[in-house]
């Protein structure tokens, strides 16, 4: 293959071959890997959130130890996001996807 | 394997016709229209990425402050950089040192 050297007015000053052997069958499954690698590496990770028993104050019990069966258990865990404190919230997260050396 | 996914990436963006070689990447003063008016002629559009020798002071001040430009020596390339700009600028004499390089890197 042939690419066009330009110079600075936009012209073709010569033609410089290369390789076709490297052009063809580009691998595209290591490229993405790599771009997915890449940016998700960039990402700092601090982002973070104190979880229920890290927050100061409280203490007292939200609900009820026992007696509270079915449909009002659910009405209090929504609540007081119990449900939620663990999953949804960050807590230092830090991803590192590595990428395979060889 | 980074080098390959690297190589791989651009000799796809060679094929595409993306790849720009100059003469060589040179400013007289360090003015952004200098570059602009190099852009114009090449023709480039979108995002740019500049692939130089080295950093130098007056080549840096043509290039930092036009949008969608990023430029880094050659040797700092990275297959997002690469991935992510439509037209990459090198000059001739940098383009051999990279090719040769990724030919040398990795059996495929």
């Amino acid at each position: 293959m042939k690419i066009n050297v330009y110079n600075r007015e936009g012209k073709i000053v010569k033609e410089i071959s290369i390789e076709d052997k490297i052009l063809n069958n580009p691998f595209l499954s290591l490229i993405h890997q790599e771009v997915v690698s890449y940016l998700s590496n960039q990402r700092l990770g601090t982002a973070s959130t104190k979880t229920r028993s890290e927050v100061s104050g409280g203490g007292k019990r939200p609900w009820r130890r026992r007696g509270l069966v079915g449909p009002e258990l659910v009405q209090f865990v929504l609540l007081f996001g119990e449900a939620e404190e663990s999953f949804l919230a960050p807590n230092r997260v830090i991803t590192i996807i590595p990428f395979p050396r060889r | 394997m980074k080098k390959i996914a690297r190589r791989s990436a651009f000799a796809a963006k060679i094929k595409e016709g993306s790849v720009l070689v100059v003469d060589q990447i040179k400013v007289e003063k360090p003015k952004t229209k200098e570059i602009v008016n190099l852009l114009k002629n090449l023709k480039a559009e979108g995002k740019i990425l500049f692939l130089l020798e080295h950093l130098n002071k007056s080549l840096e001040r043509s290039l930092k402050n036009i949008k969608d430009i990023t430029f880094l020596p050659w040797k700092d390339l990275n297959t997002y950089q690469l991935i992510n700009s439509d037209h990459i600028i090198i000059s001739e004499k940098e383009f051999a040192l990279l090719w040769k390089n990724m030919i040398l890197s990795g059996i495929r």
